[in-house]
């Protein structure tokens, strides 16, 4: 992503006032300021960079009030099941938990989005700056939002920028990361989900691949229809991804907020389903390793997250690297009986262990070898 | 001939006040708003954006202790 000038950030494109919607309001009416104040130090007094965040109500949610309403329950706006996760995993000592609450707020819910920062401006998280002049744009750009915030992960893996691994092969058919995931799963719909697998208008594998099941139109019909709940579409048909260990948070010498992992491996792990829900019922899920870390938040309290083991590291993914043909689908006993692919307990840390026991897959529970 | 004559300068007339029109929206921006005056000028902007970065150097927005991928 091209980095902007100072000024590039904050140009606007005369265009703008051809849109008939936005180009008819004032600046003012949205950003506050004085427009009639030729001195730009007094002008911008009072003024408001992205005025959508976090209550979009007043100035989106005038003409946008359907979309804007459920702002709270977005997850691009709340980051709610960071503070759900992380609550989970903190001491319940109550001064202990206000420090974790604000390392979390400082760290943590600093990469939020909201309506501007993804249809007029790039988040501010990496760095902002208008998209394309203060011209709106209904779709944002995958590259100036999506993947700038969602870069070591998915980026990488869709894009196929894991050293010698391939891109997805939606990248390759030319998908935007809006193709799947929709406006309605984006915006929130007034419900306060745990995690993002549970979004109503989540993406589904088979909204597209409807008849993966049926004998008739589909090759692969009894592999699909053997493997349905056992195991995600992922486990198949998903690469080597990316696994990051050890983030620790802190502030450096100048006061600014700053982050260490401390290392990140490309791998492909297949665990026990720890999300296992009516919509998600797979046995066998893609688990990636998150970076949290028991010190996560040791620069300002000690075992802040003293009930570190209630939730597993090892946490279910879908990588964004779907191929048809992986190695793991390439014959039956290429996952059956392949111990390489399974997390087994020798692959996660000692300190872990407790954490992730019920995602860990013993030996025995690994799908038999195939004689044919 | 005559008919055709006042079609053309009604035409023409009609032409102009909508070439008028579409501007408009703009020169009154320019006009009556200071912000959009600004915002629209580049040189503004970097003549404005040098005059701030020499006053307050801001900070850099990523510390250069992060290490590793988030």
């Amino acid at each position: 992503m091209e980095p902007l000038a100072p000024h590039e950030k904050v140009f606007v494109d005369s265009s703008f006032t051809e849109d008939e919607n936005h180009g008819k309001i004032g600046c003012h009416e949205c950003h506050g300021g004085n427009p009639d104040d030729p001195d730009w130090k007094t002008a911008h007094k009072g003024v408001i960079k992205d005025p959508s965040f976090p209550d979009p109500s007043n100035t989106c949610g005038s003409c946008h009030d359907d979309i804007a309403r459920h702002y709270k329950s977005s997850l691009h706006i709340n980051l709610g099941p960071f503070k759900k996760i992380i609550d989970k995993r903190s001491s319940i000592d109550k001064i202990v938990h206000s420090k974790v609450d604000d390392a979390r707020k400082s760290h943590c819910t600093s990469c939020h989005s909201s309506c501007g920062q993804c249809h007029i401006s790039r988040p501010e998280s990496v760095g902002g700056g208008l998209l394309d002049s203060h011209i709106f744009q209904k779709k944002p750009p995958m590259n100036l939002v999506c993947t700038a915030c969602h870069g070591s992960r998915i980026k990488n893996e869709y894009f196929g920028e894991n050293k010698g691994l391939p891109p997805d092969i939606h990248k390759e058919k030319y998908f935007k990361c809006s193709n799947c995931h929709k406006a309605d799963e984006m915006h929130g719909d007034g419900k306060d989900y745990a995690n993002r697998y549970e979004v109503e208008n989540g993406p589904k594998c088979l909204n597209c691949h409807a008849n993966i099941y049926d004998p008739k139109s589909s090759t692969n019909a009894k592999q699909h229809i053997l493997h349905r709940d056992r195991a995600s579409c992922q486990v198949c048909h998903s690469v080597k991804y990316k696994n990051c260990y050890g983030c620790h948070v802190g502030k450096d010498k100048q006061g600014i907020e700053c982050f260490k992992t401390k290392r990140s491996t490309i791998d492909f792990k297949i665990g026990f389903n720890s999300l296992k829900s009516k919509k998600r019922p797979e046995k066998f899920v893609v688990v990636r390793h998150i970076p949290v870390d028991q010190g996560t938040f040791a620069y300002y309290v000690d075992n802040g997250l003293s009930n570190f083991d209630k939730l597993p590291t090892w946490k279910p993914a879908t990588p964004h690297n779907i191929r048809r043909q992986t190695p793991q689908n390439k014959t039956c006993n290429s996952c059956h009986g392949n111990t390489n692919l399974f997390l087994l307990e020798k692959d996660v840390e000692p300190a872990y262990k407790n954490a992730n026991k019920n995602v860990i897959v013993s030996p025995e529970m690994i799908p038999k070898k195939i004689n044919k | 001939m005559k008919l055709a004559k006042i079609t053309i300068i009604i035409s023409l007339v009609l032409a102009f006040l909508f070439l008028c029109n579409a501007n408009r929206d703009v020169q009154c921006a320019e006009n009556e708003n200071q912000c959009f005056k600004c915002h629209t000028s580049a040189k503004n902007l970097i003549k404005i954006t040098r005059e701030i970065a020499e006053t307050s150097p801001s900070k850099p927005a990523i510390s250069s202790e992060t290490s590793g991928e988030g």
